[in-house]
């Protein structure tokens, strides 16, 4: 419906859209024109509304029209409506709405005020070197954030309203010289087509942007800081960062991306090599070893050596469950206590480790129930899937997974399970962008951003495994 | 035309994916035929496929299909799916020996009570995974288990150096070239790996020194096997005929007299790994084919070069001596025909072809 003269009808007519008591109207009086201020009273940045909107028009005189008003209101983002319905939506946003009689446009000043979260260290990437600011739930100063790192007139954002209920602003985030522009238009077009109630958080608009909708592997990255978003942006990718979500979204993800941690870069090369040896070891440890131990117990002992099978027979005797459901069912342990230590309080939490680990493992291992090997190699297990923590959801699964095939078919399943899995993962695309990159297909020149971390020299060009418009990122 | 290959891609698959299948019972068969000439044997196997991918990047470099395609072009439908039949039954009678003897393999070394149902067919979900894959998947696997083969066959080697006689080869040729030759002609089922390249010649991206780089990789692959051969001889001599499984016994005098600790599985984990896709591949390219010859989709046609096999391994694995005596000895010519002699001719034929198209062009022109 259209905004008209009449201010009466206009008023009725968002009354009749936005029937809530929060939102406000504050009739008032532009020289002689009759007018109403309709805002979301706890949302609304009500002294800003005074000083910038109602202090000026207490001061018009005579009869006025849309150019004097636009001159005289001092608020730094005034947009227009024309439509009833954008305008009610606008105040359901948080904007305030200007409506003067004989005026058919109704004013729409982006001044809002609610309570944020002060920005601070994500819980889930700190780190010893570096930058410690994490993203916040408010878009506008994860934007801030972005443009504090990249004050380049280059850097772009789109932004877009996805939800029908919640009308949640997201931000194409972007480097027009660098990214693959064409990337930037596949995914704009993705997000507005995303028709759903609400987006609550970035993870749901990951879920769209998928292009494998049930794999279990991740298609696409985050991070919830603001440095290792700049960082990836620098690389090519293409960044989306959601209102009320603290976490960013890049595209495309490879795989390596998650064996790289924020501190590797601040740290030296070799020390970061280390570090990324060290994790894919880990990995490999954790998905393997319990799978591994269970089918060498169960059908090739002769790869255990001799004074390490005394010590499993030793600690194995009398123990009344079958290797694979003893490795099984600690495992299951091990998934309930952390589940239950995650969803508990913090202090509760303590209380839950210590009962689980030292209590019940202790106690588990003297009654007879499970043995102390298979204890500690869960435990190792454990442990080691948490030296990448973005993986440790998709990698559990996994390890449950050849736990099952070792149990039952034994080292040579576990073979044929590793397989399978890198012929999905080699043949895994996201945006035309191989997964396994630069591993496979191999990609030397990016294998100095691998496991081997190269010197910063070394790195004059962006990754080759990702689409961008511009290679070279360091003039020697 | 898009190219689904690298040069570099191409080079690992001969490199990692091909010598692994070679090292099960191949030299124990060829000892007991040649005895210390196996790897002369092996060598006019190695040479024949060297010559074959040699005539086949040099006549048909510049061609911008692979060879079936070409086929198809130059001497129309009828002779291309002719072929195209030839090559699917080429590849699929070229993945029993293999497979027989690693299934063998697993379920005496690995195993020893389980039974074959669930300890080695496990291995044909991997193969028909791979089969539904597109093309630059071979590439892609190629690239990522070049370097997990190469630890395999460093460790391998170096397990078993210590205790090899490399003297015990010697002297070179008193088998004499009948036995020489009855050597090759038997162990033609598990090399004729020219065959693979009429896959890759002209699919691939073209780079500086091409030809270079995939004729020394054919030529180190082959290296590797002839190596094999004689650290494998090296260790056991006269008796090596009796060693079945070549892989497996080479380094087991390095860790222990008995049957325990063996850690120089941890090589053979590795290279049994990169033998479920030099496994797979054979199928993979009888896949591909059986695909272009019934036109059916890649799920259909993956089921028809799997479920023979896997049929014939389930339930009629008492007659695989007969199927490898059927195969070793009577289709290896079928083995030499179409790994090397045909493709070798038709490159050339499609060269001489191709130059006079090109002087005729010139000519109009």
């Amino acid at each position: 419906m259209k905004i008209s003269c009449d201010l009466q009808k206009n008023v009725a007519a968002i009354k009749k859209i936005l029937d809530t008591d929060d939102v406000k109207y504050k009739e008032i009086k532009a020289g002689s024109n009759k007018g109403c201020l309709i805002f979301a009273s706890d949302i609304a940045d009500k002294e800003a509304l005074g000083s910038l909107i109602l202090r000026p028009l207490s001061a018009l005189k005579g009869k006025t029209d849309e150019k004097t008003l636009y001159k005289i209101l001092l608020s730094p983002e005034t947009d227009f409506a024309v439509n009833i319905e954008d305008a009610a939506k606008q105040i359901a946003d948080g904007h305030s709405a200007l409506f003067i009689d004989g005026i058919e446009k109704a004013f729409v000043f982006g001044l809002k005020k609610y309570d944020k979260r002060a920005i601070a260290e994500p819980p889930t990437s700190t780190v010893i070197k570096g930058p410690r600011e994490g993203f916040v739930e408010s878009l506008a100063v994860n934007v801030s954030l972005m443009r504090r790192k990249l004050a380049s007139p280059d850097l772009c954002f789109k932004y877009l309203t996805v939800g029908k209920f919640s009308a949640t602003q997201v931000a194409v985030c972007y480097i027009k010289t660098v990214a693959d522009t064409k990337l930037v238009e596949t995914l704009t077009e993705k997000i507005r087509s995303i028709n759903i109630d609400a987006i609550l958080d970035s993870s749901y608009i990951s879920k769209f942007l998928g292009e494998h909708k049930t794999s279990l592997f991740k298609q696409i990255g985050n991070t919830e800081k603001p440095d290792i978003l700049a960082a990836k942006i620098l690389e090519g990718r293409v960044a989306i960062i959601v209102d009320g979500s603290p976490i960013a979204l890049t595209v495309p993800y490879l795989l390596v991306e998650d064996l790289q941690s924020p501190s590797d870069y601040y740290n030296s090369s070799y020390s970061a090599t280390l570090a990324r040896l060290i994790r894919v070891f880990a990995i490999f440890l954790s998905l393997y070893l319990p799978a591994f131990y269970v089918s060498a117990q169960l059908f090739h002992l002769q790869f255990i050596p001799l004074s390490f099978l005394l010590t499993i027979v030793n600690s194995i005797k009398g123990i009344p469950l079958s290797p694979s459901f003893e490795m099984f069912f600690t495992l299951l342990i091990f998934e309930i206590l952390n589940e239950a230590s995650v969803r508990m309080p913090r202090y509760v939490g303590m209380v839950v480790s210590i009962v689980g680990g030292l209590v019940l493992g202790e106690t588990a291992v003297n009654a007879g129930i499970i043995s102390a090997p298979a204890l500690m190699i869960i435990a190792l297990s454990g442990i080691c899937l948490y030296t990448v923590p973005e993986l440790e959801q998709t990698f559990s699964l996994i390890r449950l997974l050849l736990l099952v095939i070792g149990g039952s078919f034994g080292a040579f399943g576990l073979i044929v399970a590793s397989a399978i899995l890198l012929t999905y993962l080699v043949s895994f695309e996201n945006y035309s962008t191989p997964l396994l990159a630069p591993f496979s297909p191999l990609v030397i020149k990016d294998l100095k951003d691998g496991v081997y971390k190269g010197f910063m020299i070394e790195q004059s060009i962006r990754p080759l495994s990702l689409k961008n418009a511009n290679k070279r990122r360091l003039d020697k | 035309m898009i190219k689904t290959f690298r040069t570099r891609q191409i080079c690992f698959f001969y490199i990692s994916l091909l010598p692994v299948v070679k090292f099960f019972t191949m030299p124990s068969v060829l000892a007991g035929i040649c005895g210390e000439d196996l790897w002369i044997s092996a060598l006019f196997n190695c040479l024949a496929d060297f010559l074959t991918i040699s005539v086949l990047y040099f006549c048909l470099r510049c061609e911008n299909a692979d060879f079936f395609t070409l086929i198809k072009e130059k001497f129309g439908t009828a002779l291309s799916k002719t072929v195209i039949a030839f090559y699917t039954a080429f590849f699929l009678l070229k993945t029993v020996i293999p497979l027989c003897e690693e299934k063998d393999y697993v379920e005496l070394t690995l195993y020893m009570t389980s039974p074959s149902v669930f300890t080695f067919m496990p291995v044909f979900s991997a193969i028909f995974f791979i089969c539904l894959k597109k093309s630059r998947v071979i590439g892609r696997i190629a690239d990522g288990v070049f370097f997990i083969a190469v630890a395999g066959y460093a460790f391998t080697f170096a397990l078993s150096l210590s205790d090899t006689d490399l003297s015990a080869i010697l002297p070179v040729g008193a088998h004499g070239l009948k036995s020489l030759s009855l050597g090759a002609y038997s162990s033609a089922t598990w090399f004729n790996d020219g065959a693979y390249f009429l896959f890759f010649v002209g699919n691939f991206v073209k780079s500086k020194k091409d030809g270079l780089k995939i004729l020394f990789s054919v030529a180190l692959s082959s290296l590797l096997v002839l190596f094999f051969l004689v650290v494998f001889y090296g260790t056991f001599n006269s008796i090596a005929f009796r060693q079945r499984f070549a892989l497996t016994e080479i380094s087991k005098y390095t860790t222990a007299i008995n049957n325990m600790e063996r850690f120089d599985y941890i090589p053979v984990f590795a290279l049994l790994f990169t033998s479920v896709f030099s496994l797979a591949l054979p199928f993979y390219f009888a896949c591909e084919l059986s695909a272009r010859l019934f036109n059916i989709k890649r799920f259909v046609a993956a089921v028809f070069a799997c479920a023979p096999t896997a049929i014939f391994l389930i339930f009629f694995d008492e007659y695989f001596s007969t199927a490898e005596n059927f195969i070793l000895n009577i289709a290896s010519g079928y083995f030499i025909f179409f790994g090397t002699v045909f493709p070798v001719v038709m490159a050339v034929i499609i060269k001489i072809r191709a130059d006079k198209e090109k002087k005729y062009a010139v000519c109009e022109n």
